[in-house]
């Protein structure tokens, strides 16, 4: 396993992030245990949640048990990494307001859900902590100011910024520098992979600008394979006709 | 392969991939250690973008 720099945080964080949106649903519980011990075999020391992973209907699959009778995926990450835990970085999320109104990035929300994370994971702390969404009703500044003191609590080492447009990472940037707050965005997570690039227009370069790291999440959605179809003759790479699938499954 | 290619993009740390087994946590642990030559990047980067779903 590679490791990079995490952004300015000098910490080294392995090229492959362990995702555990689906921990409790596929892999069920007692598997994810074993995932996240295979992946600490590999080297692998990144591991990344959230609040709502796992036990929301966002991860309603048939076959698995309904939403709440499942177990919350930092819960079952939490378990697994006993005995590991400062050997790991953990970067776990809250805002995704998908199923719960009162979410959102508010100081009186963001306190109650690290205090439920913390829990959860059975730790004292967070390496990494996400936004998990914009939240247009709170003023990135008030989320700053809860993250800085937050961080200055202990209870967070760095904070970030997922699914945050370019202007918006700046913006905390700028924020966080003119407060001198604890809590400049260390790096940004965004969906990203060979098809979905639209980070590339604004998100690396002022990445790359500010000395952000991203996170991409890799994941391959399902809508992957009609729009290759619908966009391409064949495959720049391989010259398979699309319609086969070859160049999809060669590629991916 | 094209975990390899997103991990040599700039900026780019780190990739968030799911597992739900072990022995698809070790498939994308290797992908990330493949090398790819820089005619092979290039063409993965010149692949049509698009909008994912």
């Amino acid at each position: 396993m590679e490791y990079s720099l995490l952004g300015p945080t000098g910490v080294k964080v392995s090229k492959i992030c362990l995702g555990t949106a689906t921990f409790g649903v596929a892999p069920d519980a007692q598997e994810a245990g074993r995932v996240v011990h295979a992946a600490l075999d590999l080297g692998i020391n990144f591991f990344d949640t959230a609040n709502v992973y796992g036990a929301t209907l966002t991860f309603d699959r048939a076959g698995a048990p309904p939403a709440t009778e499942r177990e919350p995926a930092e819960q079952i990450l939490g378990r697994a990494l006993v005995g590991r835990r400062d050997d790991v970085v953990i970067a776990t999320k809250s805002g995704e307001r998908r199923f719960d109104p009162a979410a959102g990035l508010s100081r009186r929300y963001i306190i109650h859900q690290v205090e439920h994370s913390l829990r959860r994971l059975g730790t004292d702390y967070i390496d990494v902590y996400y936004a998990h969404f914009p939240d247009p009703d709170t003023p990135l500044e008030q989320t700053l100011m809860v993250y800085d003191d937050l961080v200055r609590q202990g209870k967070l080492r760095y904070v970030a910024l997922s699914n945050h447009p370019a202007w918006q990472v700046t913006q905390a940037l700028w924020i966080a520098d003119d407060r001198h707050l604890a809590a400049a965005p260390v790096c940004a997570q965004v969906k990203y992979n060979l098809i979905d690039r639209a980070g590339e227009d604004e998100l690396a370069p002022a990445s790359q600008q500010f000395g952000l790291s991203i996170v991409p999440l890799a994941r391959w959605m399902a809508g992957c394979w009609p729009a290759c179809r619908s966009r391409n003759g064949s495959s720049p790479v391989t010259g398979d006709s699309p319609v086969t699938g070859d160049w999809w499954v060669r590629v991916h | 392969m094209w975990l390899a290619w997103l991990l040599s993009r700039p900026a780019v740390a780190s990739a968030i991939v799911g597992a739900e087994t072990e022995v698809e946590v070790t498939a994308n642990a290797t992908a990330a250690d493949v090398t790819l030559d820089q005619a092979q990047l290039d063409a993965l980067t010149a692949l049509p973008a698009g909008k994912d779903s």
